[in-house]
């Protein structure tokens, strides 16, 4: 659906460091495309950890704005949302929580089934997939429809909080 | 699960990207959305019906989110004190807020906003006597999950706070209103920019208010934030009074004054 609105972009060997949003590639080295009906079907079978990795809006830190009310996230039933963990370089302090929250959540077992996702057209998923993969992950699914694909599917979306690094 | 490769990461910082959300919200959750703005942004104050004498003009479906031309007329003879526009969904909604002095004409303010995802607006005016009356247009515009990759910081910078004044309308001489368009350099960092040469987040800095005079009378005061779009342009009336010249004053969030005067004689139309 998504695909064919523009050819494919192809895999960088790392990080992907150039715009955020744009074509992202059809495969994940490492790692296997799943789409929003595949993913729905996973859910019902493996019980995949789903991880958001969309951004969180960041509010001004040099002025005071006016009314700083962002909206609710919501994204796919049950995920943990770590922001920042798909842009192509992370701050150490967010690279080693996405770690450990991993570890927890996959009790150490590196064949756990772990789905990443964020937007359509946007490559922060891609990226934490990648990293998912280079930490030893041996199921990383990448789910280029995002939030808006499950939506698009008729499915419910639930709000969630973020999860980052506490700030000392 | 023994191969942290954070040490990879660790090294590299981070990028940039502008808010996104979700497209179901239903009318239910877009009217709590504005109960709660309207609480926030006007406490214990009613809100009655502007359609009468207000419209607001955007494209139902913008082609570009991070320039979205919005504009709201009002009727000639409704002599409101102050306009008010409020994009609901942004994590910022208020975008400007304008009053007018006496050489100010309120019936047509155009801006340039960033919209984060789909939304409603808000037209608010405060009529003579106090009270306020609002309207509201939802349009379509998603810039993705990305703010535009934006330029260098040392580019984006270049010029700031130059100015140009166009001439779109210039009444005849002892009646109406002229309609004029501000443009001001301005790079409106909304602080979810990433530097294409650093990778780090652009700080904020943004226009925060704008005075307009006709000589020495006021036209409008402006009072603006992050949604304002790259390069603010303002279109807006006034009556002269009495003199070619106008002087603009434009502050921003780093302190920085920008000041221009112009001679509407040598502009031309």
């Amino acid at each position: 659906m998504l695909l064919g609105l523009a050819a494919a972009a192809p895999a960088p060997p790392g990080p992907w460091f150039g715009p955020i949003h744009g074509k992202t590639p059809t495969s994940l080295d490492g790692g296997q495309v799943l789409h929003t009906l595949a993913l729905r079907a996973l859910l019902r079978t493996d019980k995949p950890i789903l991880l958001d990795v969309s951004e969180a809006p960041r509010r001004p830190k040099t002025a005071t704005t006016a009314l700083w009310m962002p909206l609710p996230h919501q994204d796919i039933p049950g995920s943990i949302w770590i922001p920042g963990a798909g842009l192509g370089a992370i701050p150490p302090t967010l690279a080693l929580f996405l770690a450990q929250r991993l570890a927890t959540l996959t009790h150490g077992h590196a064949n756990a089934p772990i789905v990443v996702y964020c937007h359509p057209h946007c490559w922060m998923s891609w990226n934490a997939a990648r990293r998912l993969v280079w930490l030893g992950y041996q199921r990383v699914y990448w789910d280029p429809d995002g939030i808006e694909g499950w939506e698009k599917a008729g499915l419910t979306l639930a709000t969630v909080s973020p999860s980052e690094p506490s700030t000392k | 699960m023994k191969r942290l490769l954070v040490a990879a990461a660790a090294l590299m910082l981070a990028a940039a990207i502008a808010p996104r959300a979700q497209a179901t919200e239903t009318a239910a959750d877009r009217a709590a959305r504005w109960t709660a703005l309207h609480d926030a942004l006007f406490p214990k104050q009613s809100l009655g019906d502007g359609s009468a004498i207000l419209t607001l003009h955007a494209p139902t479906r913008a082609e570009d989110a991070s320039l979205v031309p919005v504009s709201i007329d009002v009727a000639p003879d409704a002599h409101v004190k102050a306009l008010w526009l409020i994009i609901d969904n942004n994590p910022s909604p208020m975008a400007a807020h304008l009053t007018f002095g006496p050489a100010g004409d309120p019936s047509l303010v155009g801006l340039r906003v960033r919209v984060d995802q789909y939304t409603n607006m808000h037209a608010v005016a405060e009529m003579p006597d106090g009270h306020l009356v609002a309207i509201t247009r939802f349009i379509k515009a998603a810039g993705g999950c990305s703010a535009p990759a934006g330029a260098s910081v040392a580019e984006a910078m270049r010029g700031i706070g130059d100015m140009k004044l166009h001439v779109l309308h210039l009444a005849a001489r002892g009646g109406g209103a002229d309609t004029l368009e501000l443009l001001i350099r301005h790079p409106n960092f909304n602080g979810m920019q990433m530097d294409q040469v650093t990778r780090l987040y652009t700080p904020a800095r943004y226009i925060n208010a704008v005075d307009v005079r006709s000589g020495t009378t006021l036209v409008f005061h402006m009072v603006s934030d992050i949604s304002l779009a790259t390069d603010p342009a303002i279109t807006f009336r006034m009556r002269p009074a009495g003199t070619d010249a106008i002087s603009v004053v434009a502050h921003d969030t780093s302190n920085a004054i920008f000041s221009h005067q112009f001679d509407l004689a040598g502009q031309g139309s």
